[in-house]
């Protein structure tokens, strides 16, 4: 994640982490996808009553570039695809993803050979919100979430209680362990809880079986 | 868009059906719509009438449609400035049950083709008069090819690109004929009854829910 995951660590970085984190999620600009009847209930979230503006969110950018959260709402269709992976591809990190929707996350009510059976077959997705299409109230409950997450982003890439060498690697992409293999202070930081993708609001059962998401967290 | 035009699964102009189309009540036409299939009969022969349930519906062979679509738009009496819709029907080859007791009340009704029809419903419409009906032809779907209507109703353009996106009919003379709905280097017509239906395996609790072409139930 840039620079500042290269700087040597020291404790004078974790409020550096919270103050960057505090800022990033507290004014997340949508670059809506709006593609079909989740766009309705994502208008509703972002209008008076389910107000998006006290997040910071109100602001929705045309342009993918100055955009940093991309709310995947609706059926994604195989013509759709291959601009999707093209917008998510414009925007600059630190980026974000929520599939607002069950067509987004799985494909939904539509199995067939049009529509893309999940957003993540495209796109690593960060934020699965079920629902046909989800109330407000629960697209918000995702944001919130999401907001959650991205404050206990770090910087620098730590290997998790019990992880493994290939699992680290696969998980954030560094190449080895043992240049993040911190003695002593590291052993003393408390497990941070994040996770993979994580499904937002309803059952909390959660993900397809057998069908991770993509998982990078930026 | 496209799909079965009329709903009305007996009409299908094939082989083997003379039968059918002369049940189908000509006397539900209103008066207006009689007066529009006399002019169209009067002025081709070859065209077969049906006129189920008030609808007007002119059956006639693949050559004979842009003429019977010319006529329809500069004729005095019909001025028929609008082509409404033109979509496709696949009629595979093979036996097929048109009538089903159980759903329908209707006695059981068997019809088979040895080859598969692709029909297309021209639906027009005359705004001065106020009168719509449409125009059937039916081709082989083995290579369906028809002249285009572009030159006669622009709105054709994108009928037609549809048409052919879905049950792959080459157009004649269309300026633009490529896919329109789904990505251009798609292969296959989805819309033809043998196209599978697509779709991947869910998984859910433990249990498996195979695609739906694949259901037994």
């Amino acid at each position: 994640m840039g620079i500042e995951a290269r700087l040597p660590d020291g404790i004078l970085l974790t409020s550096v982490e919270k103050v960057v984190n505090w800022g990033r999620a507290g004014s997340l600009f949508p670059a809506t996808f709006g593609l079909a009847c989740c766009a309705i209930e994502m208008m509703s979230t972002g209008a008076a009553h389910y107000d998006l503006a006290r997040f910071g969110m109100e602001v929705w950018r045309g342009s993918p570039r100055q955009a940093d959260l991309m709310i995947i709402a609706g059926r994604v269709s195989q013509k759709m695809a291959p601009v999707i992976r093209n917008l998510y591809d414009q925007m600059p990190d630190p980026k974000w993803v929520i599939s607002m929707g069950v067509c987004a996350s799985s494909g939904g009510m539509f199995n067939n050979y049009a529509i893309v059976q999940g957003v993540d077959h495209i796109i690593p997705v960060d934020m699965y919100v079920p629902g046909c299409p989800p109330r407000p109230e629960m697209l918000l409950d995702g944001i919130v979430k999401l907001h959650a997450k991205i404050k206990q982003e770090q910087f620098r890439e730590r290997k998790r209680k019990g992880e493994s060498d290939e699992e680290f690697a696969r998980r954030t992409g560094w190449p080895t362990a043992e240049e993040t293999e911190m003695e002593g202070w590291a052993a003393h930081q408390p497990t941070r809880k994040s996770g993979e993708s994580t499904v937002a609001a309803g059952t909390g059962h959660g993900q397809r079986a057998g069908h991770r998401a993509g998982g990078e967290d930026l | 868009m496209a799909g079965s035009g009329s709903g009305n699964p007996n009409m299908a102009s094939g082989e083997a059906t003379k039968l059918r189309v002369s049940r189908l009540p000509e006397s539900q036409l209103s008066e207006q719509l009689r007066a529009v299939r006399d002019n169209l009969v009067g002025a081709f022969d070859g065209l077969e009438v049906i006129g189920f349930r008030g609808e007007l519906t002119l059956v006639c062979p693949p050559e004979l449609v842009l003429d019977v679509l010319q006529h329809c738009r500069d004729d005095a009496g019909l001025s028929c400035e609008l082509l409404v819709d033109l979509s496709g029907v696949h009629w595979p080859a093979g036996q097929r049950e048109e009538l089903a007791e159980e759903t329908t009340g209707w006695p059981r009704y068997e019809l088979g083709d040895e080859a598969g029809r692709i029909e297309l419903d021209y639906i027009v419409r005359s705004l001065l008069h106020n009168h719509v009906f449409r125009i059937r032809t039916s081709l082989p779907d083995a290579e369906p090819q028809m002249p285009t209507a572009t030159g006669i109703y622009r709105s054709a353009d994108l009928m037609e690109r549809e048409v052919f996106d879905f049950f792959g009919v080459d157009f004649e003379g269309h300026p633009d004929l490529r896919r329109i709905l789904m990505p251009e280097e798609w292969e296959g017509y989805p819309h033809r009854k043998d196209y599978p239906l697509g779709g991947v395996e869910v998984q859910y609790k433990g249990a498996t829910v195979p695609p739906p072409d694949q259901r037994s139930y």
